[in-house]
């Protein structure tokens, strides 16, 4: 049985060589051997348990002087041990700022990225392992991304690709995506235009183009030019006539479609699996560089109708102006029943419906069609109150309310033009957190790049004190902490508050995640605040009672805490300077401050830093062994802190980030069928959409 | 009659290194063994024998094992090196010539 009083004994006899763990179990338990044996003796020679117990410790002589004869027979093998460790610290510490440079890196690219997502596919994305970004994109990938641009100077790509594979059974889509984007000049336009209609028969599409093709230059609209005094006018007769021909073979015709998001879903499942937010916002930015040169094909044909009727009417020719006028609703249907994927085709399509309507409303007046003409103003009436509601609809302040306490920033930005089609408090869960992770991705980036400072600082202090004291060199490497000590600062510093945090804040209602990012920003903005301060005082203050208590036990002289005081502010001035910097630096704009102006400022900081240690460095050299140990003993603490982080802190977030990502069913998450769902620049977008063209039907239906 | 601090600590390394020249020992017993050959003469303590063995170790002349004896209690063993035999033998012939020396000028009477 061991006796209590014997490893007080042996730990104080001991003392000296606590700062290796190791060698200070060994010698321990080999005097407390003693000491039992010892105590055995007497015991033998007749003595009670409680004298022998004294008999042997008084045996055993003064703790004080084995101590010191222990400690001065152990210093050389300490001294290895201690050098070795700190190899391996010195092993450690680029490391760790390797890795702070990699996070910070890839964190002010991933910034970038996002900032910059107006991208076609050129853009390169940053490939880093942990930030899982996709990187560049393969030439395969590229391949249909860039053939099926949609842009009219790739329409020659676009069509070469339909050539490719007109033998398949949905190349007639390729073909209408062509049309969109070929050049609308003379023979070359026409014999295209016949050729989509001869591919798809009952596809309205190529007369309306056509139509308009002719229109435009057979007519002018006086509600086509801002002068007053401009009237209608036929420019081109034979060209008038072929357009109001095209317009009729148009609206006999079952529907129109342009297939255009079709093309869209397939060029985006060329893409690798989107994992981050960059990612997604890649998606939505290639969707949103799609053109739709089509649109205001479709608001010209509009105006032109009502106007080739009324130069009819003009000419005498009352039926066929009424012919043309009736075109006018079937043709704002058409493109209605098109606009089931983006809201602004939608749009596009009531704004048809109400020139139709208004206009239509003046021609049949004309003509002296009264009950025709009652229709098209009450229809042109509903569809204002339709557009009105809708957006009346979009600001309700009690949606707006919701969405900006509980959705995310880009939800409650985008939201008002979705007419009141809001997802559940429910479906606002994913997108809101997600911005709450990159919030604390950001925070936690930050704190890494901040723990490189004080690294480099610690060592740098470390450094310069190791120049000053240079005889004195040795007797710090016996006070360093061993990994034991290091791994329960980190534990207890570092793991122990992030765990807190993360359980806190994952709390319902104490943690506010029910709450979006942009509604309570100050109040996330103060708890990361305080996480980081916490993060930073507390591993040092547990380092530092560590080293003070190492100082006393080998009457190393330590400075009075006024004094020591004195030298943290001095530090802490050029560490939180070297924080504001670096905040500057971040928060500047991406486009004002290249990637490399980042860079200088965070080396300035690292200056600032080094500035602030030459100067505490500077004071007392007689308690120079207690801050170089000091600063050395920070380092790897740092050092480790940086590398935990990395490994695992920041390895969640993002898992965490995609998890949410992938949750998502309103604002960044994938198409749930992406072979067919509606796809639009975001999930609720779509949905939107869907009922606007929904209402929009049965109002221009009702008449 | 209790001797010189300075004269015992001077030969507590060439003893040490003399009994673990005979066989494998642990500490209590290098102690027991000395207080027995020399009749209590010596009185060692942990402050005397430990610091030499560890210095002896650290300087490679001595290997440690922990190993539990036939009491099933566990004690750090200490065994000369090669290297430590050959110093043993170099101090014990040092000393031999060293107290002959001293011997026969003692011998010769006043």
């Amino acid at each position: 049985m061991q006796e209590p009083s014997f490893e007080k004994l042996a730990a104080a006899a001991a003392a000296g060589l606590k700062a290796d763990r190791e060698v200070y179990r060994d010698v321990t338990q080999e005097l407390q051997t003693f000491l039992e044996d010892t105590a055995a003796r007497f015991r033998r020679e007749g003595h009670s348990g409680e004298e022998s117990i004294t008999l042997a410790k008084k045996a055993f002589g003064s703790p004080m002087e084995v101590a010191s004869e222990l400690l001065q027979a152990n210093h050389g093998r300490l001294r290895l041990r201690a050098l070795l460790r700190l190899g391996f610290n010195a092993l450690i510490i680029p490391l760790a700022i390797l890795f702070a440079l990699y996070v910070s890196y890839g964190r002010i690219a991933r910034m970038q990225s996002m900032s910059a997502m107006y991208i076609d596919v050129r853009v390169k994305l940053p490939t880093l392992p942990f930030l899982g970004t996709e990187g560049n994109l393969t030439r395969e990938h590229t391949g249909i991304m860039r053939q099926l641009a949609g842009y009219s100077g790739n329409a020659p790509a676009i069509r070469q690709y339909w050539e490719a594979h007109r033998s398949e059974p949905d190349s007639y889509k390729f073909y209408a995506y062509y049309a969109l984007y070929a050049a609308v000049d003379g023979a070359q336009y026409e014999w295209d235009m016949r050729e989509g209609e001869r591919i798809e028969p009952d596809n309205a599409l190529y007369n309306v183009f056509l139509a308009e093709y002719y229109l435009k230059r057979g007519v002018q609209a006086k509600t086509e030019t801002n002068k007053k005094d401009d009237a209608d006018a036929i420019l081109d007769r034979r060209a008038f006539d072929l357009g109001l021909v095209e317009l009729q073979k148009a609206v006999r015709k079952p529907y129109l479609h342009t297939y255009q998001m079709e093309i869209e879903r397939m060029r985006l499942n060329e893409l690798p699996r989107p994992l981050l937010t960059e990612d997604y916002l890649g998606r939505i930015a290639i969707t949103a560089a799609v053109l739709f040169p089509h649109f205001q094909r479709y608001r010209s044909l509009a105006r032109k109708i009502p106007a080739s009727a009324r130069l009819l009417y003009q000419e005498g020719r009352t039926r066929e102006a009424e012919a043309v006028m009736d075109a006018g609703m079937p043709y704002a249907r058409l493109l209605a029943g098109d606009a089931n994927t983006t809201l602004i085709g939608g749009l596009v399509s009531t704004a048809v419906a109400a020139i139709e309507t208004k206009q239509g409303a003046d021609v049949y007046e004309q003509l002296g069609e009264r009950t025709k003409a009652q229709q098209a103003q009450e229809l042109y009436n509903e569809i204002r109150a339709f557009s009105r509601n809708w957006k009346a609809s979009g600001h309700n302040p009690s949606l707006k309310s919701m969405l900006k306490r509980h959705g995310s920033q880009l939800i409650s930005i985008i939201s008002p033009v979705f007419g009141g089609v809001a997802p559940t408090e429910r479906e606002l869960i994913p997108t809101r957190m997600q911005e709450h992770v990159l919030s604390e991705e950001i925070g936690l980036g930050g704190l890494q790049v901040l723990f490189a400072l004080l690294l480099l600082g610690t060592v740098l202090q470390g450094m310069i004190w190791h120049y000053r004291l240079r005889g004195a060199a040795s007797v710090p490497l016996l006070l360093l902490p061993p990994a034991q000590v290091i791994a329960r600062v980190l534990w207890w510093g570092v793991a122990v508050p992030l765990l807190v945090f993360w359980i806190y804040s994952r709390l319902p209602i104490i943690g506010g995640r029910e709450y979006g990012w942009g509604f309570l920003w100050w109040r996330f903005g103060v708890e990361l605040l305080l996480l980081g301060l916490l993060l930073l005082w507390l591993p040092a203050r547990m380092i530092n009672r560590y080293v003070r208590r190492r100082c006393d036990d080998l009457d190393i002289p330590m400075p009075p805490a006024r004094e020591e005081a004195a030298v943290s502010r001095k530090l802490r001035g050029a560490v939180l300077g070297a924080i504001v910097l670096v905040m500057v630096m971040v928060l500047l704009p991406a486009a004002a401050t290249p990637l490399f102006l980042k860079f200088i400022g965070v080396i300035f900081a690292v200056v600032l830093v080094v500035l602030g240690a030459r100067s505490a460095a500077a004071k007392r050299r007689d308690f120079g062994l207690y801050f170089g140990t000091l600063a050395r003993s920070m380092a790897p603490l740092y050092a480790f802190a940086i590398i935990l982080l990395t490994l695992t802190a920041q390895p969640w977030l993002l898992y965490q980030e995609a998890s949410w990502l992938r949750r998502d069913t309103v604002m960044l998450g994938e198409y749930a069928n992406k072979s067919s769902e509606p796809i639009a620049f975001t999930r609720l977008e779509s949905r939107a959409t869907q009922v606007y063209t929904q209402r929009l039907l049965q109002v221009l239906d009702s008449k | 009659m209790p001797f010189n601090t300075e004269l015992v600590g001077s030969t507590v390394e060439l003893l040490v290194l003399k009994l673990l020249a005979e066989r494998t020992m642990y500490g209590y017993e290098i102690i027991q063994i000395i207080n027995e050959r020399t009749e209590g003469a010596f009185n060692w303590k942990e402050g005397t024998l430990y610091p030499v063995l560890h210095r002896l170790a650290g300087q490679g002349y001595l290997v440690t094992e922990w190993r539990t004896g036939d009491t099933g209690k566990k004690r750090k063993y200490y065994q000369l090196t090669r290297k430590g035999l050959s110093h043993a033998e170099g101090k014990i012939v040092e000393w031999n010539t060293f107290s002959r020396s001293v011997n026969a000028v003692l011998s010769q009477p006043a």
